[in-house]
C-alpha cells in the first residue's frame, strides 16, 4: 500500500469515527465503598505470602 | 423499597403483581433445605470416612483428609441440592406489561467488543435490529458498540464494518460505536464509560457479550417485565451455547442445554431478591446500575487489589444492597452465547474467571451486603479453591502409609492370638460411589424427568438423550483429571501474585494439532506418570483407585486433540444434538443470511460523504 493510500484510509477510518460517537447524555456514577479497612482473611494471607 | 421512586412514569395503571404471601419464608425454608442437605451429606462423607480410616488408627493426616473430605463433598452437595431443587421449580406470578401495551421506556443493547472478528458480532447486532423492527419497536433500541480493542488492524476492521452495518440497516443514529484508548477497568470499565456518557439517554440497557444473541421477542419481554415492576434493577435471561463444532464444545453445548436450566431453576428457587448476575444476556435499570454499581479498584496490585475482573457478582450483590431487585427468570429463554471449542480456550478463560473469583475474598466482609450475597461471593471462591482440596486429598492418601503407624497384631494384653482389623474397604467403595452419585445422579434424574416431560422429544427422544447423557459423563470423568490440574495451577498462579491479564476470548477455530496440546500439557502427562510412580513405591494399594484419575493425565494431549476435533457429522453429530442445532430459531437464520451476505466482501466501504459527519462528540481520530 502505498503511503497516499494509507493516508486516504485514516482519512476515510477518522471520517467513519467522527459519526460514530455515543449520545451526549451524561450520568454520575459514584464509587461504591465496597472494601473495608480490617480484612482479616486477606491480612492473614497476606502476611503469609509475604512471609514465603 | 428505595427503588420504588424509580418507577418508569406514562402508564396510567400499575402492573405490579406483589410477591405472594410468604415468599420470603419459603426463600428461606428452600436455603435451609439445600444447606440441611449440604451439611448431612457431608458429615456422612466424613463417617464412611472415618471407618475406613480407623482401620489402622486415624493419624493426623487422617484427620486432615477427612476435614477435605468433608469440604469436597460439601460442595459436590451443594450442586447436587441446587438441580433437585430444580426439578421441583415453580415460577410465581410476576409483573409484566400485557401484550397490546407498548413499552415505553428507551433501552441501549450493549455490545462490549475486545479484540473480536468485527463481523461475526456486527452479524448479530444486525440481526437482532432487524428482528426488533420486525416486531415494530426499533425505535426502543438503540445498539452501542463499546470497543476495547487494542489491535490496530482489528479496530480498524471494527470501523470499516460498522460504517457497512450501519448503511445496510439504515441506522443512522440508532447504531453506535465508540472505542476506548486506555481499557481502564476492562469490561466493566468499559460500561461504566457508557453509563457515565450516555446513561441518561436511557431508562434500560441491555448488557450483551461480543458473543451474545437474542431473539427479538425476549428482548421486548425483558423490557416488558422490568417496566411493569419498579423495583427490579436486573432481570437476567437464561443464556444457550449455540454453533459449537467441535467434540469438546458440543458436549458444553449439549450439557448446558439440556442440564444447565435444571440448574438455573435451582439457582432461582433460592435467589429470593438477591438472584445472579451473569455479565451478559441481562437487562439492566440504567439509573439502579448508575447509583449503585460504580466499582472502585481495590487497594493493592493485581492479582487481588485492582480491577475487579469478575464484575457481575459483585454488581448484582451492590444492587441487591441498594434494595434493588436481582432477578434470574429461567423461562427467559432463547438468549445465546458462543463457547470455547476446545480444552485449553476453556482453560484460559477458567484462568481469567479463577483470578475474578479469587478476588471476591477482598469482598466477603464489604460493608451492609445481603447475607446471600456474601455466600454467593464464597460459591464463586469455592468453584475454583475446590480443585486445589481434592488435589490435596490425592496427594494426602498417596502419602499416608508413611504416616500410618505399624499394625498392631495383638492389643489386647495377654490375649494369645493375633486380631486383625477388619476391611472396611466397603466404606472406601460407598464414598467413592456416593460421590459418583453425586455428580451423575442429577444427571440421570434430568433423564428421567425429561422422559415424563416430553422435553428428551427436542434433544431426539429420550433413547438419544440417555447415550448423549452417558457419553457426556464419561467425557466429563475423563477432562475433570485435566481441569483439576489447570484449576489448581490457576488457583497457586493467583495466591502467588501472578497476574493472568485480560486475553481476547477465542470461541472459533477450536482444532488443535497433537504437537500444540502436547506442550501446552505435558506438565499435566509428568505429573499422572509421577503420580502412578511414587504410588507404585508408597502405597501400591492405592493405584486401582488412582486409575480414573492419572489415567486421563497421562494421556492429557491426546484428550486435549481427539476432543478439539470437528464432530459436525456422522456419530459427532448424533450425539450431543440440540434443539436449536436442529430447528435454528429466526434470529440464528437471520443472522447466518446476513453473516454469507457479508462474506463475499473485501472492503466494508459504503458512500460516505463530508456531509454525514454529525455533531454528536467525536471519537478522536487517534483512537484507531
Amino acid at each position: 500500500m502505498t503511503e497516499a493510500n494509507i493516508s486516504a484510509r485514516e482519512r476515510l477510518i477518522a471520517d467513519i469515527l467522527s459519526r460514530a460517537g455515543l449520545p451526549n447524555a451524561p450520568l454520575a456514577m459514584p464509587k461504591q465503598v465496597i472494601e473495608v479497612q480490617s480484612n482479616w482473611i486477606f491480612a492473614i494471607y497476606a502476611r503469609l505470602v509475604r512471609r514465603t | 423499597m428505595r427503588a420504588s421512586s424509580a418507577a418508569p412514569s406514562g402508564h396510567r395503571r400499575s402492573y405490579f403483581i406483589e410477591p405472594p404471601k410468604g415468599f420470603a419464608a419459603a426463600v428461606l425454608l428452600r436455603r435451609l433445605a439445600a444447606l440441611i442437605f449440604t451439611l448431612i451429606v457431608s458429615v456422612a462423607a466424613c463417617e464412611l470416612f472415618i471407618r475406613y480410616a480407623d482401620t489402622d488408627g486415624m493419624s493426623a493426616i487422617d484427620d486432615f483428609r477427612c476435614a477435605l473430605i468433608a469440604i469436597s463433598t460439601a460442595w459436590l452437595a451443594w450442586g447436587a441440592a441446587l438441580s433437585l431443587l430444580g426439578l421441583f421449580y415453580v415460577q410465581h406470578p410476576i409483573s409484566r406489561l400485557p401484550e397490546g401495551i407498548r413499552v415505553k421506556g428507551r433501552t441501549a443493547i450493549i455490545v462490549p467488543i475486545y479484540n473480536e472478528d468485527p463481523v461475526g458480532t456486527f452479524s448479530r447486532v444486525a440481526a437482532m435490529d432487524e428482528g426488533l423492527e420486525r416486531l415494530g419497536v426499533g425505535d426502543l433500541f438503540d445498539f452501542a458498540l463499546l470497543s476495547d480493542t487494542t489491535s490496530q488492524a482489528i479496530a480498524e476492521g471494527e470501523a470499516l464494518w460498522w460504517a457497512r452495518l450501519v448503511a445496510d440497516r439504515n441506522a443512522e443514529g440508532r447504531i453506535f460505536y465508540r472505542r476506548r484508548t486506555a481499557n481502564t477497568g476492562k469490561k466493566a470499565g468499559n460500561v461504566e464509560d457508557f453509563v457515565r456518557r450516555s446513561g441518561s439517554a436511557y431508562d434500560y440497557a441491555l448488557i450483551l457479550d461480543a458473543d451474545s444473541l437474542m431473539e427479538p421477542e425476549t428482548i421486548v419481554e425483558l423490557t416488558r417485565r422490568i417496566e411493569a415492576d419498579p423495583g427490579l434493577g436486573l432481570l437476567q435471561t437464561l443464556p444457550t451455547i449455540i454453533h459449537a463444532r467441535s467434540f469438546f464444545g458440543r458436549a458444553m453445548q449439549f450439557s448446558a442445554t439440556y442440564f444447565s436450566p435444571v440448574f438455573a431453576r435451582g439457582v432461582a428457587m433460592l435467589q429470593g431478591n438477591e438472584g445472579p448476575f451473569w455479565g451478559h444476556n441481562a437487562l439492566v435499570r440504567v439509573k439502579a446500575f448508575a447509583e449503585s454499581c460504580g466499582l472502585p479498584a481495590l487497594s493493592g496490585k493485581p492479582p487481588f487489589g485492582g480491577h475487579i475482573m469478575s464484575h457481575d457478582y459483585v454488581e448484582a450483590a451492590l444492587l441487591a444492597r441498594a434494595g434493588w431487585k436481582v432477578r434470574l427468570d429461567p423461562d427467559l429463554t432463547n438468549s445465546y452465547e458462543e463457547s470455547p471449542e476446545n480444552l485449553l480456550e476453556h482453560a484460559k478463560r477458567d484462568r481469567r474467571w479463577c483470578q475474578g473469583n479469587l478476588q471476591y475474598v477482598r469482598l466477603l466482609s464489604a460493608p451492609n451486603l445481603k447475607f446471600w450475597s456474601r455466600l454467593v461471593f464464597a460459591q464463586g471462591i469455592m468453584a475454583y479453591v475446590a480443585s486445589p482440596i481434592w488435589l490435596l486429598f490425592l496427594a494426602t492418601s498417596i502419602l499416608s502409609p508413611f504416616f500410618t503407624p505399624a499394625p498392631d497384631y495383638f492389643p489386647e494384653p495377654h490375649f494369645p492370638f493375633p486380631i486383625f482389623p477388619a476391611d472396611e474397604t466397603l466404606m472406601a467403595v460407598l464414598l467413592v460411589s456416593g460421590i459418583w452419585c453425586l455428580l451423575v445422579l442429577p444427571k440421570l434424574v434430568i433423564v428421567l424427568r425429561g422422559m415424563f416431560t416430553r422435553d428428551n422429544l427436542s434433544f431426539g427422544g429420550t433413547i438419544h438423550a440417555f447415550v448423549s447423557t452417558s457419553v457426556e459423563v464419561v467425557f466429563s470423568s475423563l477432562i475433570a483429571p485435566l481441569m483439576l490440574w489447570f484449576q489448581s495451577r490457576a488457583v497457586l498462579q493467583v495466591l502467588f501474585g501472578a497476574d493472568g491479564g485480560w486475553s481476547a476470548a477465542n470461541r472459533g477455530g477450536g482444532r488443535m494439532s497433537l504437537n500444540d496440546a502436547w506442550r501446552a500439557s505435558r506438565w499435566i502427562v509428568v505429573s499422572g506418570l509421577l503420580t502412578f510412580g511414587v504410588a507404585l513405591f508408597v502405597a501400591q494399594s492405592m493405584i486401582v483407585w488412582l486409575i480414573p484419575i492419572a489415567g486421563p493425565m497421562v494421556i492429557a494431549p491426546l484428550v486435549i486433540w481427539a476432543t478439539s476435533a470437528n464432530a459436525e457429522r456422522g456419530f459427532g453429530h448424533y450425539l450431543f444434538a440440540t434443539p436449536y442445532e436442529q430447528r435454528p430459531t429466526p434470529v440464528m437464520l437471520a443472522r447466518e443470511r446476513i453473516l454469507s451476505g457479508w462474506a463475499d466482501i473485501e472492503m466494508p466501504l459504503p458512500e460516505i460523504g463530508p456531509e454525514a459527519i454529525s455533531e454528536d462528540e467525536p471519537v478522536p481520530a487517534d483512537a484507531a
